[in-house]
């Protein structure tokens, strides 16, 4: 394994253990932009104590984790219940891993499709082209924006599942680059009945295991359709497991309708705390949509000759728009950005995300106190605060966009202009 | 679609221009920002930007109650001073509990002892006991849902501090007169500490079921009333009372609602006992913008520490509104002859209180709570004051912007020889000869903050002290070591942390940000602490520029560096301490209080992380873990080399 | 889903058409019979809780105490108190209500008949109550059963503003709701005469939105004045009565049931001076000079009795009295109980529509 990789999980992995061993790592663990209703540990653990006495945890409105991460918490609970911050630790770790080796696969194969089209390039674009050292340089960085990302240490620290989440992602990047058709639609199979949203990300995948087909259509629709095989077969198993089928209107159901209004970062809570009961159901519809399929043909025509960058997209795009968002889902797709090192000197809006990124992040928890505990300030000043991040969120993913076109643009253009020309890509 | 993204590909001449130009006056801009912030603050010591104090809450009805007080609860409360005198003489160093145990119950009252214990961080695992008592006078129609909570620290006769044993038979005598009342709709808690704040910190964590406090092991409590929805701490001096003062700031600087302070004013005003805010002997309230201002000022000096000032201080930690009321003995000698119309004002004054608060349907929710007092009528609210720091905050971050303009648009010298060779192309990619390492700024980052979380963790940790403690080395010296290593350390980290100038501009504009943000939410919490530390800091880091050009200025960089000394936490502490220790002691010798004062900074350190241990204060966490960082981060800074030497380097 | 819409449609184009077809004269004999007043029933409401609200208890209580020392029984006054005062735990003087700070009048005596409390006192039990559509199973206790002889006294006080009436701590009535409830009770000829009083701040913006007729209505202050309280008890604690109810209460203690004080006095209570409000008073509605009808008219339960000997029909020749010696006749000739068909009394008089 490469070295310096080594030494930033040992470091960060040791920042993750000191900050779980101290004071902070119990109200960490109960702040709402960290535990959201979907994947909080408490809810985790009261699950799997009803589970263990017999007790069906579907039937409360405290569980909505789907059957296989109730049985392998249960699993965990009972026989390494001490260890259970350095197993959350571990799996961090291992998700970082495998984002550098999914990640590495990835570079490659841009490099490699780079390759071929580089007799097309304009003169003078070197310097936004891919680069050999690049196999290396940004496998390392995805991992690094992975490990020390403060929003993954926190997602650690507050032992969600998320951190089960990302590491099935992690997995699926790698099966993706390595790929291994079967086992990356198993595990987009497994995250989807954590998660439900991720099921859009079948589109990119098809895309992916499309590239080298000769029928590439067929191709497409079979990898849907084996998907959906083994989406429903895993959910027979798990009806199987728990003999009942309660767990889809309680995980799923739970997802969709947003039964939780729970303050939390995203645009949900808010919106549905004053809603009128007739117009629910209505709003609930397009905020779905808007989460799911309002921008996935749109982007999937723009972006079909790149999945993984499709991927990227769409992963940030669920994480921002899904009824329970959380740091740590964020914390994923942010460490999947830094593959497009190449784009970046197109991106023009860095110093205002970042700010915003960092103020309010740092504001949110504030104004969160202030309305919780010090009984002052209300729901308007913390929806605000999380309406600017994500904002800022949906900033950073236009100017993704905007930036991988304009390098397309100048790759194929030159990167140098007569002044009379006016460039424009509205 | 350009709102969210610039679809255009290349920054045009014109903006080039603009940024030319503010990066020129980036540094008067800011500053202009932050003199605005200070002055907006200056202006409101002014009466006309001041708001009159008024009640929000209807259900307090202040005051329409007749009293009902008698003179022979007046005589009660003068017997019962008596007897405690003459108790205190076999009770020199704890409460004389079989006493006001007996008392209590006399009157009526549910009495429990409360047994806590202190597992002393420092000093090898030392143990404090410590022991409340308290009664609860049970609402006699209700339920028992609510509760108020009426205090009185007892401090044994060999303390050092000022004595209030008065507070204790007032007390009684008044719970003798409630308990005779069928009107309660809250029960009632009698309650004397001990241990000053110790005592209270414990009652509450019990009341609460608090338990993650390991130091302080809160024991439990036997009775317990309702939910408690306010709570009056009473240091009575003497009877024989000049004048009530009110304490009002709280763990963290917070503050109880305004309404409760307003509620206890208007009746100390009816019942014409003098009460003010921080009154001093024979002060005069006058509508004097100075005045105003050192009032403001002295408000919030008190408010930034943190600490409370008072056992009512704790209280607001758990929601609870709390405030103290201190009754100051009259100076002149000679015994008083209206003295038992000073104990009815006393009487009548809590009894109006307790009316009030009883009237209470829900926890105080209107006025406001976050203020500055600037006398007992008049206050300044959160949407006058916040500008200021507001708007010393967005200096820096306008600051931080203009930077990131400027690094990012700074036309190269190569690139200026092409432009004229070919003036009509756009370059849309300038090929930087300098390029970001991320991974280094990353590195100085994540290494500074470590050294503060390190500077947390060995100042307290128990490991460490014991070993401290093993070593016969006593606590303040202890800590002493400890901060000195990690002064130490922070010093020579530039030595391990080498930049360049184009990096350490990235880095400028990461610590700016991470200073403004702090600051606002700093100030949201805890105004005056965020105002101190902007008015303090701000200026500072507007002024510090990377040293560019190729040679470096010895003389500015010597200058520069003493600069930074300055500005390093522990220097501010001791040159805070010695300042104030130069006001209050403005006779001693200059050279005497600067040497005493060294004992005094680790003395408030050793203080501060008690504080924090105990109580959760988290002024002393704020410093090691931003404050500190931020101040590494300019030091390594100021050590950038030049970027000229370094391309030097490389071409070699 | 969809065929309730079409039917909505439909309902919205025919409903004109019906409501032209129902616009009929009353028949004469009918209304002759109803033009005179025969009894009195009184609506008092106290909308707001919280003990600091005690005031509005006080005043809603007084003025039960006067209609019904004035002969308006207990089944006959609905009286409607948010909070129950007298039991509060703040309450010094526990079990009784006062209007005065000198505690001579426990408006909270003995026989208080509380009909709607606590939270039963809503807007829409308000408007049921009036226009008499009270879900089935209602106490007869709790229904408003009045005829078109019937001359109602409503006082409501609580917190308002302008247009609106505060209820509880959580809903309001409007004046639109308030006026559409009262032209319903007309409709339905739930009402002889109508006397609307309120205290509460911009008072006179709940009777201006009226239009139905013989309402006479009374306000303790105009729109943009606020109502005050009277005095402080401070041995309660609070401000125990508000100044308009109290100064009618003053004028209302001087009146017997045989009394010949008339409304026009009573409109006069409370000038100026002393309410500081000004009282707003609307009787463009009310056909009749306030200044000639009887105060008992509305606060009392007075009939003229004639003592006769003779025997004097005073009921229509109604089919009626028919249809009972039918029965009487059946039962005579031995018919078996279980052959006998029960007739119910119609609910309309329908009959006299022929």
């Amino acid at each position: 394994m490469n070295k310096r990789l080594l030494y930033s999980l040992v470091l960060s992995g040791a920042i993750r253990y000191f900050i779980s061993i101290s004071k902070y790592s119990k109200s960490i663990e109960n702040h709402v932009e960290v535990s959201t209703p979907l994947n909080s540990f408490k809810r985790l653990k009261e699950g799997v104590f009803l589970y263990n006495n017999g007790i069906d945890p579907y039937i409360g409105d405290i569980f909505h984790e789907n059957p296989f991460i109730l049985i392998t918490a249960s699993f965990l609970l009972n026989n390494f219940a001490d260890f259970i911050s350095l197993i959350f630790i571990f799996v961090d770790l291992v998700t970082a891993v495998f984002i550098f080796y999914g990640t590495k696969g990835i570079s490659k194969k841009n490099f490699k499709k780079q390759q071929l089209e580089v007799s097309t390039y304009a003169e003078g674009t070197e310097e936004i082209q891919f680069n050999e050292s690049d196999i290396n340089n940004v496998p390392f960085y995805c991992a690094l924006a992975y490990l020390f990302n403060p929003y993954s240490i926190l997602n650690c620290v507050g032992q969600t599942t998320t951190v089960w989440s990302n590491l099935i992602l992690s997995l699926m990047v790698y099966a993706l680059s390595k790929e291994l058709k079967l086992l990356c639609l198993i595990l987009l199979a497994l995250e989807t009945q954590r998660n439900f949203y991720p099921f859009i990300l079948i589109v990119p995948i098809a895309l992916a295991f499309s590239e080298n087909s000769k029928s590439k259509n067929i191709n497409r629709l079979m990898t849907i359709l084996l998907f959906a095989g083994i989406f429903g077969g895993l959910n027979y198993l798990a009806f199987i497991q728990m003999s009942s089928w309660k767990f889809i209107d309680s995980t799923y159901g739970f997802i969709i309708h947003c039964r939780d209004l729970t303050p939390n970062i995203g645009l949900f809570w808010y919106f549905f705390t004053e809603m009128f009961d007739h117009f629910r159901q209505l709003f609930l519809y397009t905020f779905q949509l808007n989460t799911t399929i309002l921008y996935l043909f749109p982007l999937t025509l723009t972006f079909k000759e790149s999945p993984e960058f499709l991927l990227t997209i769409l992963l940030s795009l669920i994480t921002i728009f899904s009824s329970y968002p959380c740091i740590g889902a964020i914390a994923f797709y942010m460490s999947l950005i830094p593959l497009w090192k190449r784009v970046s000197p197109f991106m023009s809006h860095n110093f205002i995300v970042m700010t915003t990124f960092l103020v309010t992040s740092i504001l949110g928890p504030t104004v969160y106190h202030l309305w919780m505990y010090a009984n002052s300030a209300n729901a308007n000043f913390y929806f605000g605060v999380t309406l600017v991040f994500s904002t800022s969120q949906i900033f950073l993913l236009t100017d993704l966009c905007f930036a991988y076109l304009k390098r397309k643009f100048c790759l194929s253009h030159g990167v140098s202009f007569d002044k009379t020309m006016k460039l424009s890509l509205e | 679609m350009g709102l969210l993204s610039d679809p255009s590909l290349s920054a045009s001449d014109k903006k080039l221009k603009y940024i030319n130009l503010i990066s020129k006056y980036a540094n008067g801009f800011c500053f202009l920002l932050y003199l605005v912030g200070f002055l907006w603050f200056c202006a409101l010591s002014f009466p006309q930007l001041q708001s009159n104090t008024y009640f929000s809450e209807n259900a307090l009805l202040p005051g329409l109650v007749l009293s009902e007080i008698k003179m022979d609860t007046v005589n009660m409360a003068r017997t019962l001073l008596t007897e405690l005198e003459h108790e205190r003489e076999t009770h020199k160093s704890a409460i004389p509990y079989p006493w006001m145990q007996a008392k209590m119950k006399q009157i009526g009252l549910e009495t429990y002892v409360h047994n806590f214990t202190l597992n002393y961080p420092f000093g090898g695992g030392k143990t404090f006991q410590g022991k409340n008592i308290y009664g609860i006078l049970r609402a006699p129609r209700i339920g028992s849902t609510e509760s108020i909570v009426l205090s009185v620290p007892y401090r044994p006769p060999n303390t050092a501090h000022t004595s209030i044993t008065s507070g204790v038979p007032l007390l009684l005598a008044f719970a003798d007169f409630a308990r005779r009342q069928k009107y309660w709709s809250k029960d009632i808690i009698f309650l004397v500490t001990d241990q000053e704040q110790l005592g209270m910190q414990a009652f509450l964590e019990a009341y609460h079921g608090d338990d993650e406090n390991n130091i302080l092991d809160s024991g439990t409590l036997y009775g317990k009333a309702g939910n408690i929805i306010a709570a009056i701490n009473f240091e009575i001096q003497d009877f024989d009372v000049e004048f009530n003062n009110l304490k009002i700031e709280g763990l963290n600087g917070q503050l109880p609602n305004l309404d409760l302070h307003n509620l206890v004013v208007k009746l100390s005003h009816k019942f014409v006992l003098p009460i003010g805010y921080k009154m001093k002997m024979g002060s005069h309230h006058r509508e004097d913008a100075v005045e105003n201002f050192f009032n403001l000022l002295s408000m919030m000096w008190t408010q930034s520490s943190g600490i409370p000032n008072g056992n009512h201080g704790l209280f607001h930690k758990y929601g609870i509104e709390a405030l103290t009321i201190e009754s100051v003995k009259r100076e002149s000698s000679g015994r008083n002859q209206n003295i038992h119309q000073k104990i009815m004002a006393l009487l009548k004054i809590i009894e109006g209180i307790s009316r009030s608060l009883n009237n209470l349907l829900e926890r105080f929710h209107q006025s406001f709570f976050f203020y500055v007092i600037v006398s007992s009528d008049r206050f300044i609210s959160i949407g006058d004051y916040m500008p200021s720091c507001g708007l010393m905050a967005a200096s820096l971050f306008v600051k931080s912007l203009l930077i990131w303009l400027m690094a990012n648009n700074k036309p190269d010298e190569e690139e200026a020889n092409e432009k004229k060779s070919d003036d009509d192309k756009i370059v849309i990619i300038r090929k930087s000869s300098m390029r970001i390492e991320v991974l280094r700024i990353g590195t100085v980052i994540l290494c500074s903050h470590l050294v503060g979380v390190a500077a947390l963790v060995i100042t307290t940790n128990k490991i460490i002290h014991d070993y401290l403690f093993s070593m016969n080395i006593p606590t303040q010296t202890g800590i002493f070591y400890l901060v000195s290593i990690i002064l130490a350390f922070s010093i020579l980290l530039p030595k391990f942390l080498k930049l360049n100038a184009f990096d350490a501009q990235f880095l400028n504009i990461a610590v700016l940000i991470e200073l403004g943000t702090a600051f606002l939410s700093v100030s949201m919490l805890n105004f005056s602490l965020g105002f101190f530390l902007c008015v303090l800091i701000t200026p500072f880091a507007i002024f510090i520029n990377i040293q560019e050009g190729t040679k470096r200025n010895l003389f500015k960089f010597l200058i520069r560096s003493l600069l930074h000394l300055l500005i390093h936490p522990i220097t501010v502490i001791y040159g805070v301490i010695c300042m104030l220790s130069y006001i209050a002691f403005s006779e001693m010798n200059f050279n005497y209080i600067m040497d005493k004062s060294i004992s005094a900074t680790v003395d408030g350190i050793t203080y501060a992380v008690v504080d924090s241990l105990i109580y959760g204060n988290w002024l002393f966490d704020l410093t090691c873990l931003i404050l500190l960082p931020c101040w590494i981060i300019f030091w390594i800074m100021n050590f950038s080399k030049p970027v000229e030497k370094i391309s030097k380097q490389k071409a070699e | 889903m969809d065929i309730k819409l079409i039917l909505q449609v439909i309902l919205f184009f025919v409903y004109p058409l019906t409501c032209l077809c129902n616009d009929i004269e009353l028949p004469t004999k009918y209304v002759e019979n109803s033009a005179g007043h025969t009894n009195n029933w009184a609506v008092l409401v106290d909308t707001s809780r919280f003990w600091f609200n005690y005031r509005h208890v006080a005043n809603v209580l007084s003025i039960y105490r006067s209609v019904k020392r004035l002969g308006i029984p207990d089944s006959q006054i609905i009286l409607m108190i948010a909070e129950d005062m007298a039991c509060n735990p703040r309450n010094p003087r526990p079990a009784t209500v006062f209007n005065n700070v000198n505690q001579n009048i426990n408006v909270y005596g003995d026989d208080v008949e509380v009909d709607y409390r606590g939270y039963e006192v809503t807007v829409e039990n308000f408007v049921r109550l009036l226009t008499g559509r009270v879900q089935n199973g209602t106490a007869r206790s709790k229904k408003l059963l009045t005829d078109p002889g019937s001359n109602v006294l409503i006082y409501l006080t609580g917190h308002g503003g302008e247009g609106f009436l505060k209820f509880q701590d959580s809903e309001e009535i409007t004046s639109q709701e308030l006026a559409d409830a009262i032209e319903q009770m007309w409709q339905k000829q739930r009402y002889h005469e109508l006397f609307f009083m309120i205290d509460t701040c911009q008072a006179a913006s709940m009777y201006e939105k009226f239009y139905s007729p013989n309402i006479l209505a009374v306000a303790s202050s105009l729109v943009g004045e606020d109502s005050l309280s009277h005095h402080v008890d401070p041995a309660i604690g609070v401000y125990i009565i508000d100044r308009y109810t109290y100064y009618a209460l003053e004028f209302l203690e001087k009146v017997q049931p045989n009394s010949k004080s008339t409304m026009g006095e009573f409109l006069t209570v409370c000038p100026k001076r002393v309410c500081i409000s000004t009282v707003g008073i609307r009787r463009d509605l009310y056909p009749k000079d306030p200044n000639s009808v009887p105060i008992t008219n509305f606060f009392g339960s007075v009939r003229p009795i004639e003592i006769t000997s003779q025997v004097v029909n005073v009921s229509l020749p109604l089919i009626m009295e028919e249809t009972e010696s039918d029965v009487v006749v059946k039962l005579q000739k031995g018919f078996t109980y279980s052959d006998l068909k029960i007739k119910f009394n119609e609910q309309f008089p329908t009959n006299l529509f022929k």
